[in-house]
């Protein structure tokens, strides 16, 4: 076996799951935090790309802008998502039983079809994108491969803002309430923190994030078509049930250990037969969620329940 | 609810019997005059058969499974490569008026609930959104293997994880109708069997509060899975019934989108009844048709708000909002079930 395609799908499988972790972040809070599971985290992640896309095409914005537009956007949403789904199913309970956690899925799965179609609707099924815009060259070589550099840029502002979202939620007293209510909502409401203002923020920079991650994944897919929803959502729960709940540091953690099983598994099965080494390679990471759900529940950083 | 009483009169007072048999005799006679194409009929079928197979993990045990779905999938799979690859079969579809067809969609459906009973086994321990999440996660992982495996099985005729069949194995529509009606009414007897029976109670018990139904002795654990290898073994004749009627099968069977319409028929309906499925696909389907009709392009966006709406405000669905009510003193909550 040739070491440099080894080492060729070990990088690009880095890369991606720094993506895929910063994508899931948000998921990760509002699951944390609320039970709330966001099955409209593709729409979320689609809403960003989207908004990024009509900025640049329509009004010749630089994707720069776009993105942070975006992430603007996405709060919005989150606010907007939590005073109209949210708050009427798990704002006022003080313990989110199995039936609430069940209706919350359903709102957020109702919210899924209406916000997927809405994307089909308004543009369609073909692949969109920012085109040939880059900042700087449009590739450069490292070690002896070729790498997009959007590709470096969505990285690098995926780190830079995981990092900001760790350092929020250590160090600020907005932050630490957040991680309370996390691990016992009832005593962090004793000690005098509203949990419905809680929820709120944590529905604004859960949903916030997300749409801002969707900036980033297209920067790294090139161009994105609805159908992406199915690939990223999926993928948000496999890295967040592997991080453990809540975890921001875990779910980049995960999200760059299924990008390296997946780029493992790609390389190992095209070996046998290349055809069929992408498909393979995906379900490599449904199996590994099904495997961490079973043996090891809470996940890598997650607490024992 | 003693033995002895559950007589034939018994059963005959009861209005939800009625519903189905009603529901049962409609399409039969609609077929029989005619008065509403084939193709209509199928779909109503497939609507209520795949709304009725989920119901009974997610209705009566309160399991939300997402990836519903692949069941679906693995039966179309199934049944579309073993008449493919396997000529006794291939012959037997076509016999006896879709008896023929109905059996190979039983072996169809038995691939699925093995695969059911034991992939059960293990997520089964995990309960709410874990649940419903590794059922996606299984979904995706059939999907993507199915993709791998299916064009290496006949690289020349197989384009993709898309099969399909040749016209001498194709059965002609009106058979397909037949097998199909007669998957719904053993689904319904078996959905209203189980509502009636211990076993359905003890889901019922499950749903309401696992741990207390297991300190109480229902074997929780192997309920759960019969009711999950149930709920596969439909899923995967309705999904066989269905590829064959399409002439064969791809990857599209697998998609969430199967699973967003049987929950959503489940919730519109009404969780944790018989009538509730049948009632929810009815208006489901006439929903879907007329927002198509009217709002093409935005029917499915109107079709989540309307869910969204439904899960805000009437969680129990329509039979959950009608069994609140009385009706000449008596109580519907005894009568709808």
């Amino acid at each position: 076996m040739d070491v440099s395609i080894l080492a060729i799908n070990l990088v690009n499988g880095f890369l991606w799951g720094i993506i895929l972790g910063f994508a899931a972040v948000g998921l990760t809070l509002l699951w944390g935090v609320m039970k709330v599971v966001n099955l409209a985290q593709g729409e979320a992640i689609l809403m960003g790309s989207y908004v990024a896309i009509v900025l640049f095409s329509q009004y010749g914005i630089s994707p720069l802008i776009g993105g942070l537009v975006a992430l603007l956007v996405g709060l919005a949403a989150g606010f907007l998502i939590y005073w109209a789904l949210l708050h009427k199913l798990v704002g006022k309970v003080e313990k989110i039983t199995l039936k609430i956690e069940m209706s919350t899925l359903l709102a957020m799965f109702a919210l899924s079809i209406a916000l997927l179609n809405f994307y089909y609707y308004i543009f369609g099924s073909e692949p969109r994108g920012f085109g040939l815009w880059s900042i700087g060259l449009p590739f450069i070589r490292v070690l002896g491969t070729t790498i997009r550099t959007n590709i470096l840029l969505a990285d690098a502002l995926a780190l830079i803002s995981v990092t900001i979202v760790y350092l929020f939620l250590d160090r600020t007293i907005l932050g630490k309430s957040i991680r309370a209510v996390m691990q016992d909502a009832q005593a962090a409401s004793l000690v005098g923190i509203n949990p419905v203002k809680i929820k709120l923020l944590t529905t604004v920079l859960g949903i916030g994030l997300t749409v801002f991650s969707g900036f980033m994944v297209l920067l790294f897919e090139a161009s994105v078509t609805p159908e992406i929803a199915y690939k990223y959502a999926p993928l948000g729960f496999v890295v967040v049930v592997l991080g453990g709940l809540g975890s921001v540091v875990g779910s980049l953690v995960a999200g760059i250990i299924i990008g390296i099983i997946y780029g493992l598994s790609k390389v190992v099965v095209s070996i046998f037969n290349p055809r069929i080494s992408d498909p393979v390679a995906l379900s490599t990471a449904f199996i590994v969620l099904i495997l961490i759900l079973l043996f090891k529940p809470e996940g890598i950083f997650g607490r024992k329940r | 609810m003693t033995g002895k009483e559950s007589t034939l009169s018994h059963y005959l007072k009861s209005p939800t019997l009625i519903v189905i048999v009603f529901v049962v005799l409609g399409i039969l006679i609609a077929r029989i005059l005619g008065m509403s194409t084939l193709d209509t009929l199928m779909t109503i079928m497939y609507f209520m058969g795949i709304a009725l197979s989920l119901n009974i993990i997610m209705g009566f045990a309160g399991y939300v499974s997402f990836g519903h779905a692949v069941f679906l999938g693995l039966g179309g799979y199934a049944y579309v490569l073993l008449v493919y690859f396997v000529k006794p079969l291939a012959q037997l579809q076509n016999m006896g008026f879709g008896l023929g067809a109905f059996l190979v969609a039983v072996l169809a459906g038995l691939f699925a609930a093995v695969i059911a009973a034991s992939v059960g086994a293990a997520v089964l321990r995990l309960r709410g959104a874990f649940f419903a999440i590794a059922t996606i996660g299984l979904d995706f992982t059939a999907l993507y293997l199915m993709k791998a495996i299916v064009p290496e099985l006949n690289p020349e005729q197989f384009f993709g994880a898309q099969i399909i069949l040749p016209a001498d194995k194709i059965v002609e529509k009106d058979v397909v109708f037949n097998a199909m009606f007669l998957t719904l009414i053993i689904l319904l007897a078996v959905n209203y069997y189980i509502r009636k029976s211990p076993f359905g109670v003890g889901l019922t018990a499950i749903k309401e509060d696992e741990d207390a139904a297991e300190v109480l002795g229902v074997p929780t654990t192997m309920f759960k899975i019969i009711a999950f290898t149930l709920a596969g073994f439909f899923a995967g004749m309705v999904g066989a019934l269905f590829s064959l009627n399409g002439g064969g099968v791809d990857e599209t069977l697998f998609n969430l989108g199967h699973s967003i319409d049987m929950i959503v028929m489940i919730v519109i309906g009404g969780l944790g009844t018989v009538l509730g499925p049948v009632v929810g696909s009815l208006i489901y389907f006439e929903l879907y048709d007329l927002l198509l009709v009217h709002y093409p392009g935005v029917n499915l966006i109107i079709l989540g708000i309307i869910v969204a709406i439904v899960v805000l405000f009437f969680p129990e669905g329509l039979i959950g909002l009608l069994r609140k009510y009385k009706v000449k003193g008596v109580r519907l909550r005894d009568l709808l079930e």
